[in-house]
């Protein structure tokens, strides 16, 4: 795309058929195409909630579910109070050590969990939504077909078949 | 400072102007947002009552500086007119359908008879019929009996030709919002075409956002700008590209997305969020700083973020047949695409080239002269209604 010329003045419509025809030769290495756009039908807008996976605290949870920096924290300086704080600190986490370890295991399973379940409930509604708004446009599309089929019905006809 | 008991000027009478719209109240569309500024600048020249078609019972009440008079729309099945609607569309295109077809379409669009009543006792001078949805006999209405002028917001849905040619036949004269406009006006009522006259709807754009970018962004470098959704609650991209593959397709170039109030910025670091207060002079930060804004936004009539952006000299990506597509060519200041592969092509070919700059420098240039006045705009705007002379056009 980087080969588009200059030459042909500043004219955007001439740009744009410009970069077309490049396009239809088909060099261009990155993707085509994308999934489809909303159609701008407000049911669409029913169906506009914001994703599960992207709530606020779904981001705390993965950025805080580790905890280990805070578990082995040691703290600072060479103080009588720092020495048995530390001291103090070891003893714990020996004593609790599988505890704290099978704890850690947990709270990584259930960030998995939580956000397994978030991305698999937002693909199961929107493919539901994607779904619905597909049939109904192609039942309504039926609908228009049928109704212009009925309009175009000779008149003549209709009235013979009233007047029975 | 006047002294107690002189007797003060009589204050000139203003003349009354009735605006017929469903284009009000809450929604936060283009549509309404246009509507509220076309009765702002009117009401700069005159005393505005806005006749507010609504699926609800009838009230008045003061909104800002406007009367509002609500009028019930009866009998209307809006979800189905606008499936059937946009079904017919599907298959004709904005060609004609069956006269049958219209007269469906018309039974569910309702009819609200109160607008005449209320334009007999408000006896306004000028008439505006803002958007297309119109339910009412405008043919009582009475064209030469006061001046009547129709907006008819052609983008905002799918308007047959004999539709727009009825609202044209009514009115004396014709606002355009955007420059596309002129061609589907000329198509539907061609012996009308002089008779349509160009808003070009102004707005400010923020100094401070030009001056300063958003902050901490500056680190990155420069960047493009992906809008799927803004303001928030506003209309939004379903499913369309997202920023991490914009980036991929721009060979790393860093993007930020806009996503109602989540924003992402995407670059070589990866994927987060953007910190900041997620309001409109934060957006128009990022906007005025950036070096191309996508946007994938489902349209409205307006075009409004598009001149927004061409304001702060800013180039823009907008969807084929859109009214942000007509301000882009009319400008030179933008491309348009039909699917995400010209979308990625033509971003990568403002960034990549010399190619952004000029279109930057043309884009400005057109909006400044055509929507960067506002004063300009407000006394168009009561020329075309009022009849007022225009010191522009003078």
């Amino acid at each position: 795309m980087e080969d588009v010329s200059h030459d042909h003045g500043i004219d955007a419509a001439t740009i744009v058929e410009q970069v077309r025809s490049v396009v239809a030769e088909g060099r261009e290495r990155y993707p085509r195409s994308w999934t489809p756009q909303a159609t701008g039908w407000d049911p669409v807008a029913d169906g506009d909630r914001e994703p599960i996976h992207l709530v606020e605290s779904l981001h705390f949870l993965h950025a805080h579910w580790d905890m280990s920096d805070a578990l082995h924290f040691r703290g600072r300086g060479f103080g009588p109070k720092a020495i048995v704080h530390r001291i103090f600190a070891k003893i714990v986490n020996i004593a609790l050590s599988d505890y704290l370890g099978q704890e850690h295991a947990y709270r990584a399973a259930v960030a998995q969990s939580i956000d397994a379940i978030a991305y698999r409930l937002d693909e199961v509604t929107f493919d539901d939504e994607r779904a619905l708004l597909k049939s109904t446009r192609e039942d309504l599309i039926d609908l228009a077909r049928h109704i212009e089929n009925r309009f175009d019905v000779d008149p003549a006809r209709d009235e013979s078949s009233s007047s029975k | 400072m006047t002294e107690i008991g002189t007797k003060l000027k009589p204050v000139p009478k203003r003349p009354a102007v009735a605006i017929v719209t469903s284009y009000w109240g809450d929604a936060r569309t283009e549509a309404v947002g246009a509507s509220r500024v076309l009765a702002g600048a009117l009401a700069l020249h005159a005393d505005v009552t806005v006749i507010h078609l609504a699926d609800d019972e009838p009230a008045t009440y003061a909104d800002s500086v406007f009367e509002v008079r609500r009028v019930s729309v009866r009998g209307a099945e809006p979800t189905r007119a606008m499936l059937l609607r946009q079904a017919l569309a599907a298959r004709n295109g904005s060609g004609d359908v069956p006269a049958a077809g219209l007269a469906l379409l018309s039974e569910y669009d309702g009819e609200a008879p109160g607008v005449l009543e209320v334009l007999e006792a408000t006896d306004p001078v000028s008439v505006v019929l803002v958007g297309s949805y119109q339910p009412w006999d405008l043919v009582a209405l009475g064209r030469g009996h006061r001046r009547v002028v129709t907006v008819p917001f052609c983008s905002e849905r799918p308007l047959f030709a004999s539709e727009l040619a009825a609202l044209i036949e009514a009115a004396d004269v014709v606002g355009a919002i955007h420059p596309g406009e002129f061609a589907e006006i000329a198509a539907a009522a061609p012996e009308r075409a002089s008779d349509v006259v160009a808003l070009d709807i102004a707005f400010g754009s923020n100094a401070h956002a030009r001056a300063e970018e958003l902050a901490g962004i500056g680190k990155i470098g420069p960047y493009s700008l992906l809008v799927r959704s803004f303001p928030e609650g506003g209309p939004r991209a379903e499913a369309t590209v997202g920023c991490e593959v914009l980036r991929y397709a721009l060979d790393g170039f860093p993007v930020a997305e806009v996503d109602g109030n989540t924003w992402w910025l995407t670059a070589k670091k990866g994927i987060g969020p953007l910190r900041v207060g997620k309001n409109r002079v934060n957006f128009a930060r990022l906007v005025a700083h950036a070096k191309v804004m996508v946007d994938v936004r489902p349209q409205g009539p307006v075009g409004r973020l598009a001149i927004e952006a061409m304001l702060y000299g800013v180039p823009i990506v907008v969807p084929d047949d859109s009214a942000a597509k007509a301000h882009a060519e009319a400008a030179n200041g933008g491309l348009w695409y039909r699917d995400e592969g010209e979308l990625f092509d033509e971003t990568r070919a403002i960034i990549k080239t010399p190619l952004g700059d000029r279109l930057a420098e043309q884009a400005r240039a057109y909006a400044e002269k055509r929507h960067g006045d506002i004063d300009a705009f407000t006394a168009r705007v009561a020329a075309l209604v009022l009849g007022i002379r225009s010191p522009v056009d003078s």
